[in-house]
């Protein structure tokens, strides 16, 4: 008897638990809710990105694309905190 | 000596490069995603740029119609020509970005929306995940407004005329020098 190929086995031993490991974290729904497909992250990150490139500060409210109900310019209601002429007066 | 050499269970030669290499995909993937975003900034800062040139084209063009409304269709000519040539002529955005305006002559259109937008479309991703793209819909927009037209000026000063030098006393007019 030796101890030859005594530290292979351990090797390999240890690479199958480690990659079980890997596996189960990839498979897990936590890191597939971060870095998966569809994941919670990335449609934060995509929600704030386009935010902020529209209204120019840092938000991830729902964005509806509805030009009518522009956060920046008319809030509900339709007040504004900008002076100008309404349309009215506009000459319509 | 030399049996140990070419003994592979033994040898530890190699560890770090494997290490190196598996980790380097990792690192590899975010530096392409904040790559990738960089460039997205980069577009989407050219696109505001643009977008805000074609609305102050918007704003101020006009062909001396003595129609109040003459001038209107001329406006987004010009803006989009502005547009154009900032954005469509160059190669940087690969893909043809159409220009849209908000004038006064559409239906319940609030006088703080009148102006000109568009919408760049791009994506990110981090390299090796998969599905990982996302695409964004970057919505730029310049709202600045429309300066009242020589024809818009031209009836109003007309109006103040006539109230001037009709014989009733029923209105009071006030002639004042309003820019126009």
């Amino acid at each position: 008897m030796n101890n030859k190929g005594q530290s292979t086995v351990e090797y390999l031993l240890l690479l199958v638990v480690v990659t079980a490991l890997a596996f189960s974290i990839y498979n897990s729904a936590r890191f597939k809710n971060f870095l998966g497909p569809d994941s919670e992250f990335f449609a934060i990150v995509k929600n704030k990105i386009e935010f902020s490139y529209r209204h120019g500060y840092d938000s991830q409210q729902d964005e509806t694309g509805d030009i009518a109900g522009h956060y920046t310019f008319v809030k509900n209601g339709g007040e504004s905190r900008f002076f100008t002429t309404t349309k009215e007066s506009y000459g319509d | 000596m030399e049996i140990n050499k070419l003994n592979f269970s033994e040898s530890e030669n190699g560890q770090s490069t494997i290490e190196f290499l598996i980790s380097f995909v990792f690192v590899l993937g975010f530096l392409f995603l904040f790559l990738r975003l960089s460039i997205v900034y980069t577009n989407g800062y050219l696109m505001h740029y643009a977008t805000f040139s074609a609305s102050r084209a918007y704003m101020v063009a006009d062909n001396g119609d003595k129609n109040a409304e003459g001038s209107d269709g001329l406006a987004f000519t010009k803006a989009k020509a502005v547009f154009d040539k900032i954005v469509n002529t160059t190669q940087i955005f690969g893909q043809t970005i159409q220009l849209k305006e908000n004038s006064m002559d559409s239906e319940n259109m609030n006088s703080l929306l009148v102006g000109v937008f568009a919408d760049l479309n791009e994506y990110f991703m981090v390299p090796g995940v998969t599905n990982s793209r996302k695409d964004l819909n970057l919505k730029s927009e310049s709202f600045l407004g429309r300066e009242p037209t020589r024809g818009e000026c031209i009836q109003s000063v007309c109006e103040v005329i006539k109230g001037i030098t009709s014989v009733s006393c029923s209105a009071m007019v006030t002639l004042d020098d309003n820019g126009c």
